[in-house]
């Protein structure tokens, strides 16, 4: 009996942990203070806070992180921390800084770097592109924002080739639709 | 068969697999029999190596500087033994925007120096140290020693693990051995041996004393490693048993020992430390590899390279500022008062300075010196009026303006 049990509960969590999920419509989305209206037609992972693709991961992907603040060495490479005391500009320098140490980022060009209003909070946005090692060009738009104990970032990131164009209007959609409280 | 006469066959039949894949490790250095011919596998080695250096060429991460490179291949040549530049082999030298203390050898003679580790060396003596280290693993073939060594490896614990899988029903635990092979391998994947750095250490000490430097300084030079790795905190610190490296202690044992043996060397006047050439070619690096340091919060390293670039430039406005962003970005207790002190004075001494105006700006905003902010952001702007900055210094200002007529 207790075997059966057990095997019952292991597919219940087996189904239920499905890793990607479609969204067949557009559907609106909550998490943390944060609500949004996810794209149609876009694969959802279940895992971190919010992670979307459309072709495949590697080629476009939206995806929401966060970082605790005052976390020691939050940020691997440069061992540097996020203070509450941080200015938006100096967070999203830190967040170049970490990139310019990290040797998967070849190349690192930043295209804009400026402050803007998020969701009804100051953030920074930044707009960058690398190649990695494989020279496959890989263009990002980045926006970050202090919230509560935690640093979200906001992120838009496609193969420059294509896919980033392509799917560049899904993301402003997303952004538009962003409400953060 | 009975099980006391299939344990022998079982052992021998993979036994006599392993022995025919086995290749030697005797491989002479190059230069010690006349003409240099590479062998299958290290042409194979040295095209891969060639392949990677396509990418890093590509990286972005290669310090372009013709004088410093110019510089490092006459050292090189200088240490090359006569027998090895017989042979046309020739060794290629990259420096490598990276603040770490390091050099490498690829298989293929190209040698990567670190801006870190020019940054670090206080004179010519230090640095032809380690490039007589990374020669000699060059010159000695290391690379394809450790290649074999590994395949070699890699053959027997397949074989072991056959023997092993074949024994599980008799020993009933095949799982030992496979975790021991695991730890040996990992163990020599990672550099070179010990026993081969032994000997880089010995032959890079011997072209020190042949190209007449002072012996001391291969100490020396170990000591700056020693202190790196100190300033570091020993943060994410390879345990010991998987370092290539003998430890730093051991190693500055093993060059005293040798400097001891050549006692009445240190005396001899005619040596040298090669101490203005070395100062003339690496002070342009010197502030580009502090601001690396500081990227990467390696605080020590950077003030030692300012302090070093002040003997050689005092009054740099540039170098204050970078005194200045240490402490800024270090943070720790009384920092921000010696970082508003070194951007002043980087100020004092050129006040078209930008970046100094801009920083000290920030400082006096996050501290309410509203005043004081405001001055230093208005300079800013008006020494770079389309800053990439320039939008959040604008808010900033505007929010000091608005601020100013309440």
């Amino acid at each position: 009996m207790k075997k059966k049990l057990s095997l019952a509960l292991c597919l219940l969590l087996l189904c239920g942990c499905a890793p990607w999920q479609l969204v067949k419509n557009p559907r609106q989305w909550k998490h943390s203070g944060f609500e949004a209206t996810l794209p149609g037609e876009w694969m959802k992972f279940n895992g971190p806070m919010l992670f979307l693709t459309k072709d495949g991961e590697l080629l476009q992907n939206i995806n929401i992180y966060k970082y605790k603040i005052d976390k020691k060495d939050a940020l691997p490479l440069s061992k540097k921390t996020f203070t509450d005391a941080m200015l938006p500009q100096e967070i999203s320098e830190l967040v170049l800084n970490e990139m310019s140490l990290d040797e998967n980022k070849l190349k690192l060009s930043v295209i804009e770097n400026s402050p803007v209003d998020i969701g009804g909070k100051s953030g920074f946005k930044l707009v960058y592109m690398y190649n990695t090692k494989d020279s496959l060009k890989i263009k990002s738009i980045l926006y970050g924002l202090k919230k509560d104990k935690f640093i979200y970032m906001i992120q838009y990131l496609a193969a420059d080739q294509y896919y980033f164009d392509k799917d560049f209007k899904v993301f402003n959609d997303f952004i538009d639709s962003l409400k953060i409280t | 068969m009975n099980f006391s006469a299939k344990i022998p066959a079982l052992i021998l039949i993979p036994l006599v697999f392993f022995l025919s894949s086995c290749e030697t490790l005797n491989v002479s250095a190059i230069g010690t029999q006349g003409q240099f011919a590479k062998e299958a596998d290290e042409e194979r080695l040295w095209k891969r190596c060639m392949e990677e250096q396509e990418v890093l060429a590509r990286s972005g991460f290669i310090y372009d500087n013709p004088s410093l490179n110019s510089y490092l291949s006459s050292l090189v040549s200088k240490l090359m033994p006569e027998d090895v530049k017989k042979t046309g082999v020739n060794v290629k030298v990259l420096v490598i925007k990276d603040p770490t203390i390091n050099a490498l050898m690829y298989p293929n003679g190209v040698m990567c120096v670190h801006t870190g580790l020019l940054a670090n060396a206080e004179n010519e003596a230090q640095l032809v140290s380690v490039l007589g280290h990374e020669l000699t693993h060059f010159i000695n073939r290391h690379s394809l020693k450790q290649f074999r060594n590994l395949k070699n490896k890699s053959a027997f614990f397949s074989t072991l693990s056959m023997i092993s899988t074949s024994l599980s029903g008799l020993t009933g635990s095949p799982q030992d051995y496979s975790s021991l092979g695991l730890y040996n391998l990992i163990s020599s994947v990672n550099g070179y041996s010990r026993t081969q750095e032994k000997e880089a250490d010995t032959g890079g000490f011997d072209m020190l004393l042949r190209n007449n430097y002072y012996p001391s300084e291969s100490v020396k030079v170990i000591e700056i490693f020693q202190q790196d790795e100190k300033d570091m905190k020993n943060k994410h610190r390879v345990p010991y048993a998987f370092q290539s490296h003998p430890s730093n202690k051991a190693r500055i044992k093993t060059l005293k020992k040798l400097c001891k043996l050549h006692d009445s060397e240190f005396n001899d006047k005619s040596r040298i430390t090669g101490e203005d050439s070395y100062n003339k070619h690496t002070v342009d690096l010197l502030l580009n590899n502090a601001a690396m340091d500081i990227k990467a919060s390696r605080f020590n390293s950077a003030k030692r390279a300012v302090d070093r670039y002040l003997q050689l430039c005092p009054q740099d406005a540039k170098a204050y500022y970078c005194l200045g962003e240490i402490f800024c970005n270090r943070n720790e207790k009384d920092d921000q008062a010696k970082a508003i002190e070194h951007y002043k004075k980087s100020i004092d001494l050129d006040n078209d300075f930008p970046f100094a105006h801009r920083d000290l700006g920030l400082i006096y905003y996050k501290t309410k010196l509203s005043n004081e902010a405001k001055t230093e952001f208005e300079k800013y702007l008006a020494l770079v009026p389309n800053a990439e900055d320039k939008k959040y210094i604008t808010i900033y200002l505007d929010e000091l303006r608005r601020g100013e007529t309440k």
